[in-house]
């Protein structure tokens, strides 16, 4: 396979933290392995902010390197480009590009503890379509959301302790977080996933996917709730969401880029039979393709995030 | 059409999945079942006004039960409703009432009626992009 295993995506990941070592931050080290969070632009606290977040799910290997792909570019383009640093001074950009680095040396979905990291926040009450969207009968099954009442995984609770001190503070906000293993065309999910009701930044989504057919008039992400299929129990990004309308007055978008990994298998079948092929591509152009291919789009989002008064909704 | 099916059977089988038992829970459960079956077909629904506090009786004249249950946490007493409304909504698992109204008011949940008088009625109207809901007097009803 030409991807980045994941010992390959930490030794990256340690190379970008050794050339800007001012920009990293260690979140929480799980076991001997440390998770990083790379935070470049101003420090300050009401600045705009563009989160990314990559390496959730174990197998989905190639949101990581989307993310490092991402990060790599940002770090050369600081030896050189002004409008970089002119766009850093107004807002923050801040790369988490593994958030289960265990779970990505063992090939498997969930951490250590076979917990599905996006299904581990305090559940709401009501949703979550049976099993598929969360399940508490075994850690050695998939989608499994850890103990009842138990605390959140390290990874996650560090994911969600980053949100609360360095993106509440901002009066907006987008995060994007990388996975695939679903669907032929690459999607853009917005909240909620534990119900097909409405949130309440629709306007702004709205606001967000005219501003993205405008600006990339060829894109080829399709925006929809996550919920639009089946709807998940404990969802990270619906508990930040919530949490973060009950901040304060500030606006986060999250958005979770979920990659159409059944085109790969489509175009090369045999990948299929790896656990791996079903979640990333394996043909060395198009393993290539779809590393340039979202750049554009976290670049869109970035300027989205730092002009967001010239296009957010009142 | 085979997308809109499917999107309709996972919510039944979401819907056999929320926690219901006590009167209340299961108004819950119909309110969010009812919000999300009308989600799932790209219907919008707006309530207008506060919503209303405590266990009451309201009427519904119009045909769009769905848009009412989804703005408030009722119990259809499906004793007032056509029977092809009642097997639509029995096959979707909206939590229907199972007991008496008076029963039901007394332990807290509120109950949709489809005739008859009530002291509250759900006014739905309809909108470009789906429904409005309000609380009004029985004589304000405007049939969708």
């Amino acid at each position: 396979m030409n991807q980045l295993a994941g010992d390959d995506a930490g030794i990256a990941i340690a190379r970008l933290a050794a050339a800007c070592p001012d920009a990293v931050t260690e979140l929480v080290r799980v076991g001997d392995v440390p998770i990083y969070a790379f935070e470049l632009g101003t420090s300050e606290a009401t600045a705009p902010v563009l989160l990314v977040v990559g390496g959730v799910h174990g197998l989905e290997r190639i949101g990581t390197e989307v993310a490092i792909a991402f990060l790599g570019s940002l770090v050369s383009r600081l030896a050189w480009d002004q409008l970089l640093h002119d766009a850093l001074a107004r807002c923050r950009i801040i790369v988490v590009p593994q958030l289960n680095p265990i779970g990505m040396a063992r090939g498997q979905r969930g951490n250590g503890n076979g917990v599905d990291l996006m299904r581990n926040a305090p559940p709401h009450p009501l949703g979550g379509t049976p099993f598929l969207g969360g399940q508490r009968i075994s850690p050695r099954l998939p989608w499994y959301m850890g103990r009842a009442g138990a605390p959140m995984e390290p990874e996650a609770a560090a994911l969600v302790r980053l949100v609360e001190t360095r993106v509440f503070g901002a009066p907006f906000s987008i995060a994007l977080d990388l996975h695939s293993g679903y669907g032929f065309v690459d999607r853009l999910w917005y909240p909620y996933a534990r119900t097909r009701e409405p949130m309440p930044d629709l306007p702004a989504i709205a606001a967000l996917g005219r501003l993205l057919d405008d600006t990339l008039p060829n894109h080829v992400y399709r925006l929809e709730q996550t919920a639009q299929a089946y709807t998940i129990r404990g969802d990270l990004w619906d508990y930040l969401y919530d949490r973060r309308r009950a901040v304060n007055a500030g606006t986060m978008l999250s958005l979770t880029l979920e990659m159409g990994s059944w085109a790969w298998v489509r175009k090369n079948p045999l990948q299929g039979l790896s656990s791996l092929g079903r979640f990333n591509p394996v043909k060395p152009h198009r393993h290539r393709r779809t590393l340039r291919r979202h750049l554009p789009l976290v670049e869109f989002l970035l300027h989205a995030a730092a002009s967001h008064r010239a296009w957010m909704p009142a | 059409m085979i997308g809109r099916l499917a999107r309709f059977a996972l919510l039944a089988l979401d819907a056999r999945a929320v926690p219901r038992g006590a009167p209340t829970s299961r108004a819950i459960a119909a309110r969010w079942i009812a919000a999300n079956a009308l989600a799932a077909g790209g219907v919008q629904v707006a309530f207008e006004g506060p919503v209303p506090r405590g266990p009451r009786v309201f009427a519904l004249r119009a045909p769009s039960f769905a848009a009412a249950i989804a703005a408030v946490p009722v119990l259809v007493d499906a004793d007032t409703l056509p029977r092809g409304w009642r097997l639509a909504l029995c096959a979707l698992g909206l939590p229907l009432l199972d007991r008496t109204p008076e029963l039901a008011l007394a332990q807290g949940a509120s109950v949709l009626s489809a005739g008859g008088s009530a002291a509250c009625a759900l006014t739905v109207e309809l909108e470009s992009e789906g429904y409005r809901v309000r609380v009004g007097p029985p004589d304000r009803i405007l049939v969708a």
